[in-house]
């Protein structure tokens, strides 16, 4: 096994186009104040993306292999700075390496590489939209 | 003074206006009714202005008088006002009529005035010649002065809900005077008085002897009619700006009134202000920190997250992580321990046939895991792992939810703030409040007079006690001329002081009569009025039958209009000017028991000539009017078309 995996030109997954949107609805309730129809302050899809993402690793729960290859990808990419940003890429590759050690995974694959990450997405976009889990997160 | 017919053209609400308003014989009262806005006070104020002119130069004045309803171009609309009267002079009753015409040119109003009285016709305009010109004002100017000078003009035609002002303490005193200076022709006994005066100054100076004693006694009699002549001034100074006051005083107890409550609100709002202010500031904080917070949401909020969750699974993986080296280093220390023990039994013979440590060590060390077994991980990977572990699980939002509940108590708060600040606002005042300076200025001119008069009249008695020591030295006795003088001096000021008593006693009977009758709140309770001897402190009093006085300033503002029109009446009736009296607001505060008082026996017999001018909640068109009916001479309705912006005239009161 390998153990260098690069987190570069990952594709986005279809999921993108409906649950990015309500996430961040979500998100940005939070710093809402009474009476305001809208938030004063500005959250970037690519936040919205990288929360997803760490939501996904949070979780415990073993990764099916059949679930990652429903996966469904589009042809446009994400930014690489989602994956490197503030150094966070060695904690998002240890953390992949992690949770997908017991499955046989070929990292250097970038359509594996892509289904993986967005599945972690969809995952964590999934959690965090389930009832208070967000706001047990912001308030913990 | 008789007015007989007024016409107006193009004059505010009338386009065309012709009134009769000729009296009959016992039926002295002309009753013009108007609805409110109807054109009531604009034809008082077209009754003044025929009589003593618009004080309008400029364009812009002259649109704020001329019929709006006028399609004509602005060079050629006009405003005529005119004015045909009666007068008796020396028992003839003569007739004038007084035009006024007023145009603009230029942006500046021109004015041409005429005259016709006798078969003679005075007229002026801006092109008249100067010496032509002021030829015909004093003329125009002497028929006016015959008939009621402007001066006087506010005692026979008022609005009486203002009469009331007119009890201020010095404006009372002040309309007295006036009357009794003026309308009664007190002050030609005075002037004559002061002829006498200095023509026998200028005797006893031609009775020195010597000439140095009668330079220095010239010049004694010329400071003298100087401090008299300085007196004068500065009294006429102090009676315009008194009148000034007076007819301010309301507009500026207001706008004190009204500073003052600017004032409190000013502070009140920046009050408010400063605190909506700090909350827009905690807003701005609130915005700041939560941009800066958002920034780093995944560290804030993610991480912590990881940690919690993940935090047994990673410990155990990086003790994993750390135990392959170890059992490296195991190995390596028990392959030297077996290498030595190897070579120590070799060196004594002991091993029946030779073996190597690697033959050797898998039965020394447990058996090594496999590499699926093993994670792969860089050591930045490792260091990434190593570093989430040692970050805290709680996030740091609690800050942020703190100002959020601060803030959003501060919503409500800021809610009422702003009602506030919107009632502090609404209820300051859009006044010019430069004009209390003016006031101010006006009073300082007051106080300035009072001790300017007060130290002249000192230095007046001074000299006159100088003058007096040496005429007893220096003048021989006096001889039988300058005792006629020293009696004709004497003689004028007893004569107007006994026609003073005599008009006085008349005037404190009719006023007693009057609010006997008038007064309501003290009707049949007046026992006497007191007006003093004194031609310089004149003013009045009221006194109940219990004895006690009646204070005129504790009287109510509908007593207050029954007191000054009554003092007006007295006054008239013993006055030399006999103008008609107009009354706009006929009633003013006045209650339906005055009002009635009023109807019966005060209106029919004020003046020669009365012209009212009433609204129907004045006087009734059916109950009160009958009251006063057989006392009236013509009635008019004026009627205003609101589209047209015009009033025209219907005969009879609101038929």
């Amino acid at each position: 096994m390998k153990n260098k995996l690069q987190l570069n030109t990952i594709k986005q997954g279809v999921w993108v186009d409906t649950q990015q949107a309500i996430l961040k609805e979500k998100l940005a309730a939070f710093f809402l104040l009474p009476d305001d129809p809208q938030p004063a302050i500005r959250i970037t899809n690519h936040l919205v993306n990288r929360m997803a993402l760490i939501a996904g690793l949070s979780s415990t729960m073993p990764r099916e292999e059949a679930a990652i290859k429903q996966v469904n990808l589009k042809s446009t990419t994400f930014f690489d700075t989602l994956f490197y940003k503030d150094g966070y890429q060695p904690l998002i590759t240890a953390l992949l390496k992690l949770h997908y050690q017991p499955l046989s995974v070929d990292w250097d694959n970038k359509v594996e590489l892509s289904k993986i990450v967005n599945y972690e997405m969809e995952r964590g976009v999934v959690y965090l939209l389930e009832e208070n889990h967000l706001k047990e997160l912001f308030v913990a | 003074m008789t007015i007989e017919r007024l016409v107006l053209k193009n004059f505010k609400t009338y386009t065309n206006l012709d009134i009769d308003l000729s009296i009959e014989k016992n039926r002295p009262i002309i009753l013009i009714g108007g609805t409110n806005g109807g054109g009531k006070t604009t034809f008082f104020e077209a009754v003044h202005a025929a009589l003593y002119g618009l004080n309008i130069h400029k364009e812009w004045q002259f649109l704020e008088f001329v019929n709006v309803a006028n399609k004509q171009k602005l060079e050629q609309q006009k405003i005529i006002l005119t004015i045909h009267f009666t007068n008796t002079s020396e028992g003839q009753q003569q007739e004038y009529q007084l035009q006024r015409i007023y145009l603009t040119h230029e942006g500046s109003v021109r004015e041409h005035v005429q005259c016709k009285v006798g078969g003679h016709t005075f007229q002026y305009g801006p092109e008249t010649p100067s010496q032509e010109k002021i030829k015909a004002e004093r003329e125009i100017s002497k028929v006016i002065q015959a008939s009621l000078p402007e001066s006087l003009s506010r005692y026979f035609l008022f609005d009486a809900m203002e009469a009331g002002s007119l009890l201020r303490r010095e404006q009372l005193q002040r309309v007295i005077k006036d009357n009794v200076e003026t309308v009664m022709g007190f002050d030609r006994y005075l002037q004559l008085e002061r002829a006498a005066a200095i023509a026998l100054g200028a005797y006893k100076q031609q009775q020195i002897k010597q000439e140095y004693n009668k330079k220095a006694y010239e010049k004694w009699l010329k400071k003298q009619a100087d401090y008299q002549q300085k007196i004068v001034q500065e009294e006429q100074k102090l009676k315009e700006a008194l009148d000034y006051a007076s007819l301010h005083e309301q507009t500026k107890t207001a706008l004190e009134d009204g500073k003052n409550k600017d004032t409190l609100l000013k502070e009140k709002v920046n009050y408010t202000n400063r605190k909506l202010q700090r909350i827009a500031d905690k807003e701005e904080a609130y915005s700041i920190n939560c941009v800066q917070f958002i920034q780093d949401l995944d560290t804030h909020i993610g991480l912590p997250m990881l940690v919690k969750q993940l935090s047994p699974m990673l410990h155990t993986v990086l003790e994993k992580q750390q135990a392959p080296v170890e059992d490296s280093l195991k190995r390596t220390r028990i392959k030297t321990i077996a290498q030595k023990l190897l070579n120590l039994l070799a060196q004594r013979k002991l091993l029946k046939q030779p073996i190597s440590v690697d033959e050797l060590l898998p039965s020394l060390l447990p058996p090594s895991k496999s590499n699926t077994e093993t994670l792969l991980l860089t050591p930045e990977e490792r260091i990434a792992l190593k570093r989430l572990l040692e970050l805290p699980k709680q996030t740091a939002y609690s800050r942020i939810a703190q100002q959020q509940k601060e803030l959003q108590q501060n919503r409500v708060e800021q809610e009422e703030q702003l009602r506030y600040l919107n009632l502090y606002q609404s209820k300051l005042s859009k006044e010019d409040f430069s004009l209390l300076d003016t006031y101010k200025a006006n009073n300082s001119i007051i106080l300035a007079c009072r001790n300017n008069i007060r130290k002249l009249e000192q230095d007046l008695k001074e000299l006159n006690t100088k003058m007096e020591a040496f005429e007893q030295e220096k003048i021989a006795q006096p001889d039988e001329k300058q005792q006629e003088l020293q009696q004709l001096k004497t003689f004028f000021e007893r004569f107007a002081l006994q026609l003073l008593e005599r008009k006085k006693e008349n005037i404190e009977k009719k006023m007693k009569q009057g609010l006997n009758q008038m007064l309501v709140a003290y009707k049949g309770m007046i026992d006497r009025v007191e007006l003093p001897n004194d031609l310089k402190n004149l003013t009045f009093k009221l006194f109940h039958k219990n004895g006690n006085e009646i204070s005129l300033n504790q009287l109510n503002t509908a007593s207050k209009q029954v007191v000054v029109q009554c003092l007006l009446k007295a006054l008239h009736e013993h006055g030399n000017y006999h103008p008609p009296v107009i009354i706009d607001t006929v009633m003013g505060v006045l209650d339906k028991q005055s009002r009635a008082t009023m109807l019966e026996y005060f209106l029919p017999k004020l003046a020669h000539q009365t012209i009212l001018l009433s609204s129907d909640s004045e006087i009734q068109p059916s109950e009160d009017f009958t009251k006063i009916e057989p006392y009236v001479a013509k009635t008019y309705t004026l009627q205003r078309d609101i589209e047209k912006q015009a009033t025209s005239l219907a005969k009879g009161y609101f038929n």
